[in-house]
């Protein structure tokens, strides 16, 4: 299927005084109209700056981001404006990502007004309420201040805003990490909801495993920079082809007695990104390293048919 | 659903009053204040001008409570010098009220320049940073590291005493403040997610600025603002002290202490309530300026 995003080669270096910062490192994926991919891995590996430099709200150092054949990073100021209406975002924090001194309304509203799609109040008023009741968020908190609110409520609100200029795409990013479990599964089933009802593409950015496999259809790994392994969500689940996964995933509590059994907890921690060696980035901590990780950057290649994996024995673990 | 809230919500603004409402000497500053300012708003009700600003030689140092016959537009009437009269005969009370339209004015008008123009600079510092800041910042750096009373006595001096001079000169001093605190607030304001969430929404800059940046900047730029008026109607009785500024016989605080400098001992009703009404009006705007910065620290929320 025609993909809705395609990113290529993306790579976003930072200039720190101690050497360059490789957050992204050469990412490419595409993401079918109406799908879901989950990006995961753990933090500082690069997720969130993916999605942002996607949107242009981190300038990438280099690379492609085709949205519907066009090219979003060579976008000028006043298309990218456009672009925006396209592609949205949902933030983390949904405690710092609501400006504290404008209304629930006010909020919802203002793409709105910054791209003129209302001409008058009254049809502001009313596309406003619309959305809050889209998000299911009650009707009586149209004037109410998101510090009366709580996480959910306020997570409903960032969802309504992103909603409000009939994007096709929106990068979510960890959109439930800061709220209760229960909370989490209201708003993810809402984020489903509306993906069928309007038809929605989604980046899914999170380091839950079980929240990654309820949302995605295809699911990418990301470590230190890189993607390491991409698969369909559960294909990726019944059998891992790269050792980084193969890990993230036994170390999924199972709610079951005896069944979670300790197969290689990773040991170490995340290697430095600034001016990595060459090689896998895993390979300090791989329990299966050759001599040869650590020649060249592995590339990610078709190990079979639909599943990548950037591990040099990833055939032997089919 | 159940109600997730208040019964009663609050707006920010009846929030910050609940709060504000607590610092009794706040509030009674502020009552002060709102009395200086409608004497000022009203000075012609109480005193014509022609009156304050005319001579009475005969009643020259009549003293507080005297009752004495005046001469007002050609006619002789009888008038009460409740505060006594100075070296000219002229009523202090009636100097005094056309003297807090002055202050009042050169107070608001000062540091609303300043807050203007200095908040600009400090919001586009902050925003932009780079070269445009460095050039910024450093002017303003130069501004601070000149003596406040010194650099508007050197704008005055060379310009020429004059009330539009005297405004110019208090507010040029004061703006390097607000450069800094503006700024500094920006800088934290301008890296939270709801500023990138209006970006992501395609937002231009100056929408950001004025309407997600700036309004979370302003709580230190208020408390400063209101310690700032009490700094200008200092600096400029001071000038008026030194002949500088408001010229006689028009009347000033700063001028009618001058003028009556001469006569503490003999007449001391002459000095003493000018002195007091400068010295209520900083102590009121101080007050306000204490109890603002309470009201409005975060840290303090409940």
């Amino acid at each position: 299927m025609e993909p809705l995003l395609e990113v290529q080669h993306l790579k976003k270096y930072f200039h720190t005084g101690y050497g360059t910062l490789h957050a992204v490192d050469d990412v490419s994926f595409r993401i079918p109209k109406g799908s879901t991919l989950g990006l995961v891995g753990e933090s500082g590996c690069g997720k969130t700056t993916t999605g942002r430099s996607i949107l242009r709200l981190i300038e990438p150092t280099s690379g492609e981001v085709i949205f519907k054949g066009r090219n979003v990073l060579r976008a000028s100021p006043s298309e990218l404006r456009a672009l925006r209406a396209e592609m949205q975002i949902i933030f983390q924090d949904p405690y710092s990502s609501l400006n504290p001194r404008m209304t629930v309304s006010q909020i919802i509203g203002e793409p709105l007004l910054i791209h003129r799609r209302v001409a008058e109040k009254r049809e502001l008023e009313q596309k406003v309420r619309e959305l809050m009741e889209k998000v299911e968020l009650s009707d009586r908190l149209y004037g109410a201040y998101p510090h009366e609110l709580d996480g959910g409520r306020r997570q409903r609100i960032g969802i309504a805003r992103a909603l409000s200029l009939h994007p096709q795409f929106i990068v979510c990013d960890e959109p439930v990490s800061a709220l209760d479990v229960s909370v989490q599964a209201q708003i993810l089933n809402l984020l489903k909801d509306l993906q069928e009802e309007l038809g929605l593409t989604y980046l899914f950015i999170t380091h839950d495993m079980s929240v990654v496999k309820h949302m995605s259809d295809i699911i990418a790994v990301m470590y230190l920079g890189q993607i390491v392994e991409m698969a369909p969500a559960e294909a990726l689940f019944k059998k891992q082809l790269h050792p980084y996964t193969k890990a993230l995933i036994s170390a999924i509590p199972l709610l079951e007695p005896g069944g979670w059994k300790d197969e290689g907890t990773l040991k170490g921690e995340l290697s430095s990104p600034i001016d990595p060696p060459p090689g896998c980035r895993f390979a300090p901590r791989c329990p299966m390293v050759k001599p040869e990780c650590t020649e060249k950057d592995p590339p990610l290649v078709e190990s079979v048919s639909g599943r990548f994996s950037s591990c040099v024995r990833a055939k032997e673990m089919v | 659903m159940p109600s997730p809230v208040k019964p009663h919500p609050r707006t920010p603004w009846q929030e910050f009053w609940y709060r504000f409402r607590k610092n009794k000497l706040a509030v009674v500053g502020m009552g002060v204040i709102l009395l200086y300012v409608s004497i000022a708003l009203f000075a012609d009700f109480f005193y014509s001008w022609d009156f304050v600003v005319g001579n009475q030689i005969p009643n020259a140092f009549a003293t507080v409570g005297t009752k004495a016959v005046v001469e007002l537009g050609g006619k002789k009437v009888e008038h009460l010098y409740i505060l006594g009269a100075d070296n000219f005969g002229r009523d202090v009370l009636g100097r005094m009220i056309h003297g807090a339209r002055v202050s009042m004015i050169i107070g608001f008008i000062t540091i609303a320049f300043a807050v203007l123009v200095g908040g600009s600079l400090g919001a586009i510092a902050g925003f932009y940073g780079g070269v445009l800041e460095t050039i910024i910042m450093r002017g303003a750096d130069i501004l601070l590291a000149i003596p406040n009373m010194l650099f508007a006595l050197a704008i005055v001096a060379a310009m020429g005493p004059s009330f539009q001079n005297l405004l110019l000169a208090i507010g040029i001093t004061s703006v390097p403040i607000y450069v800094r605190l503006v700024r500094a607030s920006v800088l934290t304001v301008k890296d939270q997610e709801f500023v990138e969430a209006a970006r992501a929404l395609g937002a231009r800059d100056g929408r950001i600025i004025v309407r997600h940046v700036l309004p979370n900047c302003m709580a230190p730029v208020i408390v400063q603002a209101t310690l700032g008026i009490a700094q200008s109607i200092l600096s400029a009785t001071f000038l008026s002290f030194l002949g500088l500024g408001i010229q006689p016989p028009a009347p000033e605080w700063g001028n009618m202490l001058s003028e009556a400098r001469p006569y503490i001992i003999s007449a001391p009703h002459t000095l003493i309530f000018p002195g007091l009404a400068i010295m209520t009006v900083i102590l009121a705007y101080n007050l306000i300026g204490d109890g603002l910065r309470d009201a409005l620290d975060p840290k303090l929320r409940r």
